[in-house]
């Protein structure tokens, strides 16, 4: 009854203005100001005014003043307090809860916002606190030069200008650099113009420079410390002040100094590598074994200061450069058993083992600095290890900026970060500080799988699947909480497989080792040893082993010569034939050569082939077809 | 005028009892409440108002906007649980106010001993 009496009331009030058009203006006001104190919906009110005013024009027709009527009216606020009460009990009990419920959801959300600006007030107060200089840590963990003869790095900067490999370098373009980065066989298109651009008086002259460097005891490449002006001609000068200032501005918490430092001489370092690898090869076409030894030698001297402060970037880039010194290496030797004397061969197998062991184990220490960096300066520090991820535009920008120049210009981590970046764009600080794991989690989460994997590359080859579904977990862990891991997803994009990585490493050199101490067997006896347990004490430490199995490898001499080989991960010994990998129509058994480096664009995402079939360490033959092939 | 708080008891059935005869308008009220009970139960529209709408929510009366004359008037008329429910306070008041003469409040006596004045 009501609600239809309201119905009636509303369409029969338009407008109050008719009720007191020639009210007095006090009266029309006061109607007006009740009206409007009683805060009633518009209909509501207008029917207030209206009632009001046709009160006061009752009142005046039948003789009253002005004065008199509002005298008559009584406390405005209590009527005004009254009419919003009675007016509301008028409405329909639905009517009433649709609107109970509305000021109590307006409640809660004005209780959120207000809860959500005091929680932003307070993380926008919380400075991030930057406790550990980790550019110091970082340099603490690099070699120092005792001596300036010991220190590399002013020869390789020299030897990398001269082989032009400088960042302004018109020399970068030409056809022979090119020739050079496809690092070509011999008989290859390529190999013509790549052995005449190695060849040139500069780039000889160049490569005794940077055999000489590879030479020296201590890397001493300023990681994380100032470049000088000297610097500048091979880097860019951008690049030298754009790391000078990185470092001279650590304490800014909006900076990422130790993300953002650049490490350019990695890739110089592989371009002078394929500068070494096509010399090499052109030493053994010529017969020239004094050049082959040195360059391989340079390489794997290279590689070892590559990893020097345990950056995995740096591990990944040498052990890549390791790879092409030993495939190189195995390509000659097959292809010239007799290039090397017993001293050249005592050489190149002192050279594939002058790597540290400890080099031949993932160790992510400096690694760890730097998520340690990021962290302290993402989180706030409640000082006893926890603190709120802290997101705004100061520190998200910059983040993804630097991150996305890690290292060696890696553009294959950039959809990753490209995702989680916008996801996290979209958040604003609390929200994010709320979805994003806090920082004991965080670090927590990082800990735990940086010690997994660095365990993890400890495992020998034949157990690298254990690692690979390590590997699995760890991305499926990622993706199945990508904002609130969203730290360990930007940051951790390539150690996944860096642990199997590790032990493909270590079985090459042994393998690299293994063929130097055979060929020196044959060098001194004249036949080729029939069984690996020839080759120890003389050449070898310990009986050569197959990855694969744990047992002796296999060796075999019969009409098609001498030949070395590993079973592969099948572990099935299918007499290591090599040269049949791809004829299909002969069906018997196959063998590979080492495992190849499937894709060298992305450090970060360098897999290698693990051969199901035999894994032919040796087998001369004279010419270079299981090599070339693809 | 009496009290704020009789009034809240006072008042409703008052109107109700006003309105028993025919559909009345907010002043017409104010008036014939000041006029016929001698001004004692004269009240303000701001107390006037709020209880017209707080009957006409418990739907005991009914209103409407009545253009026709040359001035716009809002009549409230009785509904039929008004209409029951005057009958009930009716008798509640009387029962009342013979109860209050019985203590010598009011000039009511008990039945049979002397009537009101």
């Amino acid at each position: 009854m009501s609600t239809a009496s309201n119905a009636s009331n509303a369409s029969n009030t338009p407008n109050p203005s008719d009720a007191h058009a020639a009210l007095d203006p006090q009266l029309t006001a006061l109607s007006q100001r009740v009206a409007r104190m009683t805060r009633l919906r518009r209909a509501e009110r207008m029917d207030v005014e209206r009632e009001l005013s046709s009160h006061f024009t009752e009142a005046i027709a039948s003789g009253r003043t002005p004065s008199e009527a509002i005298a008559s009216f009584g406390d405005p606020k209590a009527a005004a307090r009254e009419l919003r009460a009675a007016a509301i009990a008028k409405r329909s009990p639905l009517d009433r809860a649709l609107g109970q419920t509305l000021r109590v959801t307006g409640f809660a959300i004005a209780g959120a916002v207000l809860l959500y600006a005091s929680f932003a007030a307070y993380l926008r107060f919380q400075a991030p606190v930057i406790k550990v200089d980790t550019l110091a840590a970082l340099r603490d963990r690099l070699a120092t030069p005792a001596t300036p003869e010991d220190d590399a790095w002013p020869l390789y900067r020299q030897a990398f200008l001269a082989l032009g490999l400088g960042v302004d370098d018109a020399k970068r373009q030409s056809k022979g650099a090119e020739a050079i980065g496809a690092t070509p066989m011999p008989g290859a298109p390529e190999w013509t113009a790549a052995v005449e651009w190695a060849e040139l008086p500069e780039h000889r002259a160049a490569l005794d420079v940077l055999r000489a460097a590879a030479a020296r005891p201590v890397f001493g490449y300023p990681v994380a410390g100032a470049l000088g002006e000297v610097d500048a001609p091979l880097f860019g000068s951008d690049a030298v002040q754009h790391m000078n200032e990185l470092i001279a501005t650590r304490d800014d918490p909006t900076r990422f100094p130790l993300l953002g430092i650049l490490l350019p001489h990695l890739a110089s370092a592989r371009h002078a590598a394929r500068f070494l690898a096509v010399d090499a090869m052109r030493g053994a076409e010529v017969g020239d074994g004094d050049r082959f030894v040195a360059d391989i030698e340079a390489m794997m001297r290279m590689s070892v200061h590559l990893s020097d402060g345990r950056v995995l970037i740096g591990d990944l880039v040498g052990m890549a450069i390791r790879g092409l010194a030993i495939e190189r290496a195995m390509a000659a030797l097959e292809w010239k058993p007799d290039l090397l004397d017993g001293a050249q061969l005592a050489r190149l197998q002192r050279a594939f083992e002058c790597v540290p062991p400890v080099f031949g184990y993932l160790d992510l220490g400096t690694d760890r600095l730097m998520w340690l960096d990021v962290e302290q300066r993402l989180y706030t520090d409640d000082g006893r290890g926890n603190g709120w991820f802290r997101l705004d535009r100061d520190t998200l920008l910059p983040l993804m900026a630097t991150s996305h120049g890690i290292g060696v210009h890696d553009r294959h981590a950039e959809s990753t970060l490209h995702a989680a970046s916008l996801a996290a764009a979209t958040l604003s600080g609390p929200a994010a500080a709320l979805m994003v794991a806090d920082r004991r989690t965080t670090h927590g989460f990082i800990e735990e799988w940086a010690t997994r994997m660095e365990k993890a590359s400890a495992l020998p080859l034949r157990e690298h699947a254990v690692a690979d579904a390590m590997e699995h977990e760890f991305h499926a862990a990622i993706a199945a909480a990508p904002v609130n891991l969203l730290l360990p997803r930007l940051l951790m994009p390539s150690f996944g497989k860096a642990a199997t990585n590790f032990a493909v490493d270590r079985a090459r050199r042994d393998a690299a080792s293994t063929v130097c101490a055979v060929l020196r067997f044959r060098a001194d006896v004249g036949t080729w040893p029939r069984r690996p347990e020839d080759l120890v004490p003389t050449y070898l430490s310990s009986v050569p082993l197959d990855p694969w199995t744990d047992a002796p490898i296999h060796m075999a001499t019969d009409t098609d010569g001498f030949r070395m080989w590993s079973t592969g991960e099948d572990g099935r010994d299918d007499g290591g034939v090599p040269d049949a990998r791809d004829d299909a129509a002969w069906g018997g058994p196959q063998a590979t050569t080492l495992p190849l480096r499937r894709d060298d664009r992305s450090p970060a995402n360098w897999a290698y082939e693990i051969p199901r079939i035999d894994w032919v360490w040796y087998a001369p033959r004279e010419n270079l077809d299981r090599w070339t092939k693809d | 005028m009496i009290e704020r708080e009789f009034m809240r008891g006072a008042g409703p059935v008052a109107v109700l009892k006003l309105l028993e005869r025919g559909e009345m308008y907010g002043y017409e009220i104010v008036e014939a409440l000041e006029r016929r009970t001698d001004g004692v139960l004269a009240m303000g529209q701001s107390t006037l108002y709020p209880m017209l709408y707080n009957l006409e929510a418990k739907g005991l009366v009914a209103a409407r906007w009545d253009e026709s004359g040359s001035r716009p008037r809002k009549y409230y008329r009785l509904t039929e649980s008004g209409r029951t429910r005057l009958a009930t306070d009716a008798a509640t008041w009387h029962r009342l106010t013979t109860a209050m003469g019985a203590l010598g409040l009011t000039r009511c006596r008990p039945a049979g001993m002397e009537a009101c004045a």
